[in-house]
Order: structure tokens, then C-alpha cells, then sequence
């Protein structure tokens, strides 16, 4: 009785997974599947494929666009994470101390962060105009001389990076934030009674209790950060002359545009590569530290 | 704890600098054109021709429903099989549980950019592209769901479906009956996430919609202004508002939901 019982409620467990299962094997795990042997085939989308061994990787590596999109994307994260950490965590902090309204300022740093990559992309290839752009409006006033921001292989990036920050800034906030509203007042109250004033309670209970938010962020910022294509591909179209195009641009161009399926998936592998390497760091450092309370 | 007016102020300035963008884009919208060509913040008159403008240009109103369509119905099929699995990962003890938890992690550690080639090929044999099929099915933010609802489910003390069970209920009574009615909040926040993420995904509706009949807003809008049709800057602005109302609307009665969502399904709770 028991046996059949416990069969019945296995079945009926895989049957409840069953439907999300298929989805995710037909449109995640096959797709996978086919990824990894796709980067040796050459195929253009209408002939069939021929393998040509590591041949797309040869050539993708003796590609000057390859590199310099490979450049492109680690500038663009080393540009966005560390402001997009530490500002984000700072505002946290303001958020949490003794201010009135919690709840309204933390949906207004939120409200950026719900519009889509093509609003923002939009709206900031509108502020970042050179003739009539409110950014080079607002410089003007410092003395600075107009600058063709988007068109400029100096500043393009940092300029894409920086509507970026704006962007996502409030996810960041909220992650933190609800970390930092974990760690027990007794906590402070008890370094308050013992003199620490809010400085001192910041650096030392606040930044080593939420250690592992801040490994988290990071992690996941640069994880988002790698993936940059959309902001890219609106504001700039990966110019001027090449300067801001990304990995994922690459990828999608090659595939999409030239319909180079083997070559461009040979290119996403590496993309692929660096992601899972930045996933397997997540997993050795978050498994290394839990919360200290 | 003692508020501080000082830091309420400014806590006040920095959130009126940071929304400035905003604030200028819905400017922009009801700006005449010379307003926007001369950088003006203040609008000369406040106009609304620029939604009639950007109403006439292009196939909007085609593509907002697109993305009503592919949302709306990614939604509902993504909350149905969230429930299910979730109930089955976080409620049910089983063999392989353990591996298919991991399964659904690594699912979300896949990025769609190095599965997107492939992916389009399979979409291809299946004749899905340019079609609702080929934007809905792959549900790209469905393993996400099911592991924020997984969470949730499993911290629901046993003793609920324990006492339900004694009265020989099953499985399916108790998950509609008492484990997703006291998830509503957690149901509520994969929704809106799963909503918000499919109305302003911009990569796969890019790569799966060739025409553009079948575009979806931001793909359309991004089409649009870069076309050389030459549309001003006031119509995109105002496109920008009306494609971003749905979101913000949602974000306003649902908030709460939504951020706890974020940080449920980002591991801080």
C-alpha cells in the first residue's frame, strides 16, 4: 500500500514538472546540445552543414574584430561595474538611515530599471546629441565645448556606459537594500552603546555583514555587464567605425546578418566560455561564505 | 530611530537629479520640435501631436498588440508551469529532485546569446519563425520563475498540507487550495517579472521577427528611429512614453511585488 502510494506520488511529481520540463528541454537543453558541436560545422543558413573542424575558431582568432569586440565588451564592463556596485550601495545606505519614505525613494531609484533597453537607448541618443542634446547643455555650463558624444571613438563608449549606469542602478539598490534591512538594529544599538558612531558602524557591521551580497552584485553585474548588445546596437550601432561593437554584436551580425551560422556560433562559445567561467567563480566564492549572523 | 530632516532632503535632490532623464523624455513628448532642436526644458506649449505623429508613422498600434499578445500569453504559460514545477521541486519529495533543482539553475545560467544561434535554427525547422509561436515558446525567463516560486513554496511549513492530506486530500487540491492561494504574492511578483522582462525583451523578438508586422514594441521602436524616414525626436519620445505605460503602470500597483521578486530570484531574500 504504501509502495504503490509512494509510486503514485513520484509519477505525479515528474507529471507536475512535466510541462516546464519539455519546454526547457526543447528550446534550452537541445539548443545547448547543438551549440556545442555548431562552432565546427560551416554553414551558411541555406546549404547544409559541412565539418571543418577547428577551422571557425582559427579564423575567429585571427580576426582583428573578434578582438577588438572581445576588448569592447571587457571595457564596457570594467566602465559599468564599479560605479554601478558602489554607487548602488551607497544609495542603499542613504536609503536605509534615518530618512522618511523609505518605500517612495526606493520605487523612484527603481522606475529606470523597468523601462525597456530601447526607451533608454532612445532617450539618451537624444540627450547625448551634439547640436541640441540636454547633456552637452549641461557641460556648456562648465565651459566644456560641445561634444559629438556617439560619434566619437572616445567617448562613445563611456557614453553608452553611462546611460547604462542610469539604467540599472536600481536593481543594485534594491539587492542591497534588502540585505542591509536584514542585519538585526541589536547590532548597531549594541556598537552604538559601545561608542561606534556612524562611520565606524558602517565599515564594520554594515560592509563584512553583507559580504556575500556584495560578491553576489558584483557578480551578477559583470555577468550582465559581458552581455552588453541592446544600448550598444540603438545608440551607436556598434560605430563609429567599429569602436563600440560587442561579443554578442559579433555574434549576432555573423548569424544573423551574414548567416555565418557555424562561425558565429564558434564565437558564441567563447562568449559562452567566459560566462561559465564567471558562473564557476560565483560558485567558489559563495559557497565559501554564508551570512556571519 | 530619529529621522533626519538633512538627509531626507537629500535623499529628495539626488532622486530629482536621477529621474531628470525621465522627467526630460516626457518633456520631449509633449514638446514642439524647435522646443526640443533648442534644448529647452520648459515647453514653450504643451502639445500632444507627437503621439498623433508617431500614431500615423509606422505600425505601432500593430506592434503594441504584438507585445500584448506575446506578454500576456507568455505570462499565463509561464505561471501555469512555474506552479507545478515549483509545487513538485518545493513540495514534494522525489528521486532526482536534487538533480532537477540544478537543472533549473543551470537553466538560468545559460545565457540566450550562446544558445541564440542554434536556438533560431531549431525555431526554423519547426516554422516558427516570424510567427507568436517562434516569440512566446522559448520562454527565456521561465526557469527563473520556477526557482523564485520553488523558493517560496518550500518555506511554507509542512503542517498545512500535512492536516490537509489527513483529510485525504491530493496533490492537486492542495497546491490550488492552500499552497498557491498563500504563494498569491510570490504568483503575483513572477507574473509581473515574467511580464515586464517579455514587454521590453529586445534580442530574441530581434533575431525572431523578420517582418514588421511581426515586431514587438521595443524592436519596432528601435527600427523606427533608426530608419531614415526622418522622424523627429518628439514622436519617438512620445512612442517611448506609450510603449513604457504598461510597465509603469504595472509598477505602480505592484511594486511591492515586484522588488521582492527581484530579490527573491537573485538569492538575497
Amino acid at each position: 500500500m504504501i509502495v504503490t502510494n509512494k509510486k503514485r506520488n513520484n509519477t505525479l511529481a515528474y507529471l507536475f514538472f512535466l510541462p516546464f520540463g519539455l519546454f526547457f528541454a526543447i528550446f534550452k537543453i537541445f539548443p545547448f546540445i547543438r551549440s556545442l558541436y555548431l562552432g565546427f560545422f560551416k554553414w551558411d543558413i541555406f546549404g547544409s552543414p559541412e565539418f571543418i573542424g577547428l577551422e571557425n575558431f582559427y579564423t575567429l582568432f585571427g580576426t582583428d574584430k573578434f578582438w577588438e569586440a572581445l576588448w569592447h565588451t571587457f571595457y564596457f564592463t570594467i566602465l559599468t561595474v564599479p560605479p554601478l556596485v558602489i554607487i548602488g550601495f551607497l544609495i542603499a545606505i542613504l536609503l536605509n538611515s534615518k530618512i522618511k519614505f523609505v518605500g517612495f525613494f526606493r520605487a523612484g531609484f527603481y522606475i529606470p530599471y523597468i523601462l525597456s533597453i530601447t526607451v533608454i537607448s532612445l532617450m539618451w541618443k537624444l540627450m547625448f546629441n551634439e547640436t541640441f542634446g540636454i547633456v552637452n547643455k549641461i557641460t556648456s555650463i562648465f565651459g566644456i565645448e560641445s561634444i559629438n558624444w556617439l560619434n566619437d571613438p572616445t567617448f562613445a563608449m563611456p557614453a553608452v556606459a553611462f546611460a547604462t549606469i542610469w539604467w540599472t542602478l536600481g536593481f543594485n539598490i534594491i539587492l542591497y537594500l534588502s540585505a542591509i534591512q536584514q542585519i538585526p538594529d541589536s547590532y548597531y544599538e549594541a556598537a552604538t552603546l559601545d561608542g561606534a558612531n556612524s562611520w565606524q558602524r558602517l565599515i564594520h557591521i554594515t560592509v563584512p555583514l553583507i559580504k556575500s551580497t556584495h560578491i553576489l552584485v558584483i557578480i551578477l553585474q559583470i555577468i550582465y555587464s559581458l552581455q552588453i548588445f541592446g544600448q550598444v546596437y540603438i545608440m551607436t550601432g556598434g560605430g563609429p567605425g567599429g569602436t563600440t561593437r560587442t561579443l554578442v554584436q559579433y555574434i549576432y551580425e555573423n548569424g544573423f546578418k551574414y548567416f555565418k551560422m557555424g562561425y558565429a556560433q564558434a564565437n558564441a562559445a567563447i562568449f559562452f566560455l567566459i560566462m561559465l567561467g564567471v558562473a564557476i567563480a560565483q560558485v567558489r566564492l559563495m559557497s565559501k561564505r554564508g551570512e556571519g549572523y | 530611530m530619529k529621522i533626519s530632516k538633512g538627509l531626507t532632503i537629500l535623499a529628495f535632490i539626488l532622486l530629482a537629479i536621477y529621474l531628470f532623464p525621465f522627467f526630460m523624455m516626457l518633456v520631449n513628448s509633449v514638446q514642439p520640435e524647435k522646443d526640443i532642436v533648442a534644448s529647452k526644458i520648459i515647453p514653450s506649449e504643451i502639445l500632444f501631436s507627437n503621439y498623433g505623429k508617431i500614431l500615423e508613422q509606422g505600425q505601432i498600434g500593430r506592434w503594441f498588440i504584438n507585445s500584448v499578445v506575446v506578454s500576456v500569453s507568455a505570462t499565463v504559460m509561464v505561471i501555469v508551469m512555474s506552479v507545478f514545477a515549483a509545487y513538485s521541486l518545493g513540495r514534494m519529495m522525489f528521486p532526482g529532485r536534487k538533480l532537477l533543482n540544478i537543472v533549473v539553475l543551470t537553466g538560468i545560467t545559460i545565457p540566450i546569446q550562446a544558445i541564440m544561434i542554434p536556438l533560431f535554427l531549431q525555431m526554423k525547422d519547426f516554422g516558427f519563425i516570424n510567427t507568436y509561436w517562434g516569440l512566446i515558446l522559448p520562454a527565456p525567463f521561465a526557469p527563473m520563475c520556477v526557482f523564485i516560486l520553488a523558493n517560496f513554496f518550500r518555506e511554507i511549513p509542512n503542517a498545512y498540507d500535512e492536516a490537509a492530506r489527513m483529510d485525504g486530500a491530493s496533490h492537486l487540491t492542495i497546491m490550488w487550495r492552500i499552497i498557491t492561494p498563500m504563494s498569491l504574492p510570490a504568483v503575483a511578483s513572477i507574473a509581473i517579472l515574467n511580464f515586464t522582462w517579455t514587454w521590453n525583451y529586445y534580442l530574441w523578438p530581434l533575431i525572431i521577427a523578420t517582418t514588421d508586422t511581426m515586431y514587438t514594441l521595443p524592436v519596432g521602436l528601435a527600427t523606427l528611429a533608426g530608419s531614415e524616414t526622418n522622424i523627429r525626436y518628439g514622436p519617438i519620445m512620445a512612442a517611448n512614453i506609450m510603449a513604457s505605460i504598461p510597465v509603469i503602470v504595472l509598477f505602480i500597483i505592484f511594486q511591492k511585488n515586484l522588488m521582492q521578486g527581484v530579490s527573491a530570484g537573485s538569492g538575497v531574500k
